[in-house]
Parts: C-alpha cells; sequence; structure tokens
C-alpha cells in the first residue's frame, strides 16, 4: 500500500460516521464535551496489553501529543502468568500491576470509567462524566465471550463454571475450587474453536492442573474437551509432556465441543457424552469486545475487526486504530492472539498514529511474538516468529528462518517464561 | 529500569526512565528493536534474573553476539532463531540503537559476602578484557550490573565450553573456576556500579 493510498484513508474518510451515525449529529452530544482538548490527542481504550503499550509509546516518540487513556479496571490484572496462579506457583498480587508509572513517568492521563459510546464522525467517546474528543482513537479492548454457544451457560452457568479467560476474581475462583475438591475428583476443561485468546493457553493449563492432581489431589483426573480435531499450538511439545508426565492424570478428547452445561447437578455435555465435574472450566468461543461495535469497527457477521497492518487503522474508520485480540488476523496476517503480539501491535500501531499526526509517512511495521507455557512446575516450552512486511499479500508474515518452536521442554524456559512477562510488563506499563 | 516487587498488593514499577530516549527517533535501529523490549525490557532495560540487559552495551559486542545467534555458534532456543530475521546491517543498526541507550543497572538482589569473595579472582582473572570497573573494554562487554544468574549461568557455559564463539577464547579462564569462584564472580560484578 502506497503512502497516497493511506493518507487518502486517514484524512478522506472523517466524514462517513455522521452520515453512519445521525444520532451523533445532534449538537446535544457536544454539550456534555470534559477535559477540553488544546493540541493533538489520542484517546486509547483499553489499559491491556495493546492500548497501554500504544499509550506509553506514542508519547516515548511524541510527548507533544497528549494521550488519554480510558480503563474502566482500576490496575492491570496479567492473563499470562494467570495459569500459574490457579495452581498457586503464583499469587493474584504477582500478576497485579499499577497504572500509575505510566502517569508519572509519561504523563499518560488515566481515566478510570467504562467508554459507553463512541462517535467516529464528531471524534468523541462518552464516559460517565461526559464525551472526550480526540484526534485519533486507539482500540485495544480485548474479547468477549460467546457464551451463547453453549445452552445453560447464562449466569449460573458461567458461575459454576468459569472460563478465566481474563486475569480476576474468576482466576482466584478455580484456584480455590482446585485447592478444595476431593481427591479422586474429576476436573474438565473445554477447548474452544479457534480464533481464540491465546491458543496454548488451555494446553499450559492443563498441564499444570495435571501437575497440581498428581501432587496433591490422588487419584484425581482431568478431562479436557477440545473442540478441534487436535492441540492447536506447540501440539508436538505438549502431547510429549503429558505423554512423560500425566498419561494418568489427562483425559484428552478432540472434535468433543461442549454443548450444554447444567449448573444444578454439575453436567458438562458434549454431542457424545454427559460428564459430572468436581470442577468445570469453560472456555466458551470469543470475538472481539463488545466495546468495538460501539463504533461498528466489526461489519456485520464478522467476529474480529478488520485492520491495515501497516498502521492498524480500522477499515471501517480510518480515525480510529484497532490492536491487540479484536483485531482479524485473516487482515493482519498469521499471528496469534497474544499478549505479545498484541504489544507489537499496540508499538507499531504508536509510530503509525505519531506519523499520521504530524504529517508523516507511518514507517514499515516489525513485529515479534513468542508464547512462553509451562508444561509442569518446572519445565517450560516456547514459540517463536519474527514479522515483516509482505507486499504481495499485503499482510505481515513470518520471516524465513525466524520461526520455530523451542527444541524440547527446560527449566530455563520455565525461568525465561517468568522474566519475559516482569520485562513485558515493564514494557507496557512502566 | 528500576523494578520493585512489593510483597502484598501491587507490582509496582520505580523507574529511573530517561524518557528522552525515543523522541523522534526514525531510525531503523529504534525500529527494529521495539520487538526485543518484549523480553529484553524498554531500550533493553531488562529488569529479571535471566534476560540480559542490553541497553548501553558495547555495540560491537552485541553485533558479535547476534551474528554467533544466527550461525549457531552461540546456542539458545529462542535467540537462535530471532537472530534469523535481520541482515547484518539490520543488526549492525539494532546493535547501535541498544549502545547509544542508557545503562540502567539490575534491580535484581545480590550478597555483599559473596561478592567480598568475587573482587580478587576479577582482579586476576577479568579485568584485563571487562575493564576495571567491569564497564567493558575492546575485548569484553559490560558486565557490571546484569543480573546475577545471568552471569553465573554464562561462565558456567564457558567452562563447559559450551560456547564456540571467538570470545570463548579468552573465557578459557573459565575452565579454572570452581562453583564457589563462579558464584563470587557473579555476585561481584553484578553488585559492582
Ligand atoms: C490464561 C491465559 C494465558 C495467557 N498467556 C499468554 C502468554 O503466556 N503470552 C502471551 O503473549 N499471551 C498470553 N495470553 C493472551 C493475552 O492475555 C491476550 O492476547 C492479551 O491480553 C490481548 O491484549 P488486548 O490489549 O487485546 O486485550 P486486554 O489485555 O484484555 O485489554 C483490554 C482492556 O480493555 C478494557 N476495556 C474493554 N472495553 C472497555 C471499555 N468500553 N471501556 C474501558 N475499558 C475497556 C478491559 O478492561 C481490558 O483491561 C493469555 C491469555 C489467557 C487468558
Ligand atoms: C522471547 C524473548 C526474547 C526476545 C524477543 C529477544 N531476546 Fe535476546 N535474549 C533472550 C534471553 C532469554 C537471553 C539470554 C540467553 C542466555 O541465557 O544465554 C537473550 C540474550 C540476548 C543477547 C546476549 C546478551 C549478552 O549479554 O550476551 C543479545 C545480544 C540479545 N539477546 C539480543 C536481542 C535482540 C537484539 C533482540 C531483538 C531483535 C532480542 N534479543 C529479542 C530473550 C529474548
Amino acid at each position: 500500500m502506497t503512502i497516497t493510498r493511506r493518507k487518502f484513508l486517514a484524512n478522506g474518510m472523517a466524514g462517513v460516521g455522521v452520515l453512519g451515525f445521525t444520532k451523533w449529529s445532534s449538537p446535544a452530544f457536544a454539550q456534555g464535551e470534559i477535559m477540553p482538548k488544546s493540541g493533538p490527542r489520542v484517546v486509547v481504550i483499553g489499559g491491556g496489553w495493546g492500548g497501554a503499550t500504544a499509550a506509553k509509546y506514542i508519547r516515548l516518540q511524541d510527548p507533544s501529543i497528549e494521550v488519554v487513556m480510558i480503563e474502566r479496571e482500576p490496575v492491570f490484572r496479567s492473563c499470562p502468568i494467570s495459569n500459574w496462579v490457579i495452581t498457586g506457583l503464583k499469587t493474584m498480587a504477582d500478576i497485579t500491576v499499577s497504572y500509575n508509572a505510566l502517569k508519572t513517568n509519561h504523563g499518560i492521563k488515566v481515566v478510570h470509567d467504562t467508554v459507553t459510546e463512541i462517535d467516529p464522525g464528531q471524534r468523541m467517546v462518552r464516559i460517565s462524566d461526559g464525551m472526550i474528543k480526540y484526534d485519533r482513537l486507539v482500540v485495544s479492548p480485548g474479547i468477549t465471550l460467546i457464551n451463547d454457544d453453549v445452552e445453560g451457560l447464562d449466569a449460573a452457568g458461567r458461575a459454576a463454571f468459569p472460563a478465566a479467560w481474563s486475569a480476576g476474581p474468576e482466576t482466584q475462583q478455580l484456584r480455590e475450587e482446585l485447592v478444595a475438591m476431593r481427591a479422586g475428583g474429576t476436573v474438565v476443561l473445554s477447548v474452544p474453536f479457534g480464533p481464540y485468546r491465546c491458543p496454548p493457553g488451555p494446553y499450559e493449563r492443563t498441564c499444570l492442573i495435571a501437575d497440581f492432581l498428581k501432587k496433591h489431589k490422588p487419584g484425581s483426573k482431568i478431562i479436557v474437551l477440545d473442540s478441534n480435531e487436535k492441540i492447536i499450538s506447540k501440539g508436538k511439545l505438549f502431547k510429549s509432556a503429558w505423554d512423560a508426565y500425566y498419561s494418568d492424570v489427562i483425559d484428552y478428547r478432540t472434535d468433543s465441543a461442549v454443548v450444554k452445561v447444567d449448573a444444578s447437578n454439575r453436567t458438562i455435555s458434549t454431542n457424545f457424552d454427559d460428564i459430572r465435574a468436581d470442577v468445570g472450566n469453560i472456555i466458551p468461543g470469543q470475538r472481539a469486545s463488545d466495546t468495538v461495535d460501539l463504533a461498528g469497527l466489526r461489519p456485520e457477521g464478522r467476529r474480529w475487526c478488520p485492520v491495515n497492518p501497516w498502521t492498524y487503522q480500522s477499515t471501517v474508520h480510518p480515525d480510529i486504530h484497532v490492536v491487540g485480540d479484536s483485531t482479524d488476523a485473516t487482515t493482519v496476517g498469521k499471528v496469534p492472539k497474544s499478549g505479545f503480539i498484541a504489544n507489537s501491535m499496540g508499538k507499531v500501531c504508536a509510530s503509525a498514529v505519531v506519523a499520521l499526526i504530524n504529517g508523516n509517512e507511518p514507517p514499515r511495521p516489525s513485529m515479534a511474538n513468542t508464547c512462553y507455557s509451562l508444561v509442569s512446575n518446572t519445565e517450560g516450552i516456547s514459540v517463536t516468529a519474527v514479522y515483516d512486511w509482505d507486499d504481495e499479500s499485503g499482510k505481515m508474515a513470518a520471516i524465513k528462518g525466524a520461526k520455530g518452536l523451542s527444541p524440547g521442554r527446560f527449566e530455563i524456559v520455565a525461568a525465561n517464561a517468568d522474566d519475559w512477562a516482569k520485562a513485558i510488563w515493564s514494557d507496557m506499563l512502566g | 529500569m528500576k523494578v520493585r516487587f512489593m510483597r502484598g498488593w501491587l507490582v509496582s514499577f520505580v523507574i529511573v526512565f530517561v524518557s528522552g530516549t525515543a523522541h523522534a527517533d526514525t531510525s531503523e535501529g529504534f525500529r527494529l528493536s521495539q520487538t526485543c523490549a518484549g523480553c529484553h525490557g524498554t531500550a533493553g532495560a531488562s529488569p529479571g534474573n535471566t534476560i540480559p540487559i542490553l541497553g548501553g552495551q558495547s555495540a560491537r559486542y552485541l553485533i558479535e553476539t547476534m551474528r554467533a545467534y544466527q550461525i549457531g555458534e552461540r546456542e539458545f532456543y529462542v535467540m537462535n532463531i530471532i537472530a534469523k530475521a535481520f541482515t547484518d546491517t539490520q543488526l549492525a543498526q539494532i546493535s547501535h540503537w541498544f549502545s547509544s541507550q542508557p545503562w540502567v543497572d539490575t534491580a535484581t538482589p545480590n550478597r555483599a559476602s559473596l561478592a567480598a569473595n568475587g573482587a580478587p579472582i576479577a582482579a586476576t582473572k577479568c579485568v584485563e578484557c571487562h575493564g576495571l570497573n567491569g564497564k567493558g573494554g575492546d575485548l569484553g562487554p559490560r558486565i557490571a550490573g546484569q543480573p546475577v544468574t545471568y552471569l553465573a549461568k554464562v561462565i558456567r557455559e564457558y567452562k563447559a565450553s559450551k560456547r564456540t564463539s571467538a570470545n570463548a577464547v579468552q573465557m578459557i579462564i573459565a575452565r579454572d573456576l570452581s562453583e564457589g569462584d563462579i558464584e563470587a564472580l557473579a555476585h561481584y560484578y553484578s553488585r559492582l556500579r
């Protein structure tokens, strides 16, 4: 894509939102404006992996741009390493990070509130106190679980079988249920169809729970109901660890999507079986967060938001950038929905935002991913790729040779995983 | 970047970040170094025990090390993959960029008593290449202020002849070190400012 085309997208479509969202044309909308704008301003929705990174890297590169980051949670809780909390290797405190450094070190205005409306035409977002104007908007709101796909996964169903697919109270709940479970009990964990957040995540969780059961709950087992036909990430490495350590603990079933749960008798059903679970962890299918629908960034019938991966501009509204799990990998290139990728996208987006605001050409994107997983309390595995722009497809592609797995499971990989988390949290939030 | 882990509720970052670091930096080095920060910390100020600090390291050492990773002279599961993503020119650009960043000493713990034992060994074995203050010289990289765990691991690898890169010739000195010497040296250099 040439610069002219990008510039056209950047500048030429600003009016579309007004036409598409007539309710915003009313002047009443502007009346509730708060934090009046004095210079160029970027508003970031979501202080997670993509959003916090974008906010910080915009300010690092151009402190003349005001950055307002809106995040509904008071503190950051990391999904990566949250599986470790479930089996007691870490605590919630270990994976909780303050937003203060973004304010004090980088002058980012962190607002703890929920964005309830986006007006792409007037370039404003609404929080409880009123409207905030922006020149460019960065949206990194994560995922929404599609609970409707599973019969019975209403409030009671979810309370009985928490997903724990965002780090928080459900993480802690799963931990407490495991600790309280009887020896000889059955844990059921379900894996949704891809694409979902963190492809290796359910399999890492399976390993750690199996390790925990072996040590603390003799005679127990974990049944893994995988919607997919095989382990969809680091398959060989996980399989080899399961065979070596957990053949008597893990009961892995493929093509076994959960179709129904019954909270009252604690039953989880596939098309083949009904299983009574002492502890149940249903991880439903996923799509871009509901927040993206406030600006229509997810076209009708699609689960994710299409973007231009050179700048992460939404193809629907070019003044709005989307990064992180909400993006559509069929438009980005073959990248997983990982925190590392969200961090990488946040940086590419930051450089593009700074360039566009200053009237410069956004630089060529460079991205990378490494997903670490523990396969036991002491050993880890990893998958890595470095990505460059591919002219032919107009997407990101793994660089030839620069892609691969750890050659096995090792203690050093587990130690690196712990340090990776500290490093990337400091890169996002420090 | 100093990272302090508070027991209790929050993990908070106490930063000595030079906020001029990357202003309006349109260099290739900055562009390509940003993915490294996902593991090595912003501008290479790694906060952990096992991932080395890159910011402020000698450019020559970084270039040689990345080449060694690329061709497998230095083996490490993840760096061998990452190094293959870049041309020689790009590796030089990335290395010079990190080298121009401020060095931020590790905030990971070390033990004064062990460090004291390391001083005399360092004086006879290490200063020639790494300089009197461990900040590196023509021959050796900066080692002062790296985390203990990482330093000890590297010395053990040289001792076991696991490295075949050019600098392994100098690091032949590691062969005579006892496990106690290695620990002492790692604490000494990690503590040295
Ligand atoms: C168990 C588990 C393990 C994982 N392990 C790894 C791993 O080892 N490595 C790895 O790279 N990735 C891992 N991941 C994936 C990683 O967590 C995600 O890819 C990452 O969180 C995506 O970042 P994001 O910015 O898209 O979304 P998030 O990090 O979820 O951030 C979105 C933020 O937006 C906020 N938000 C949303 N809507 C609004 C609104 N309307 N108003 C205000 N705020 C809003 C939310 O509160 C949230 O804080 C793991 C995930 C899980 C579940
Ligand atoms: C997925 C995590 C990860 C990423 C991403 C990563 N590194 Fe590393 N790197 C490591 C680890 C872990 C080590 C420690 C190796 C060891 O134990 O010997 C390391 C070691 C190094 C070293 C050796 C330093 C020394 O003092 O000897 C260099 C140089 C280096 N990395 C450069 C880079 C560069 C440049 C990039 C980006 C292009 C990068 N790394 C990206 C994890 C990573």
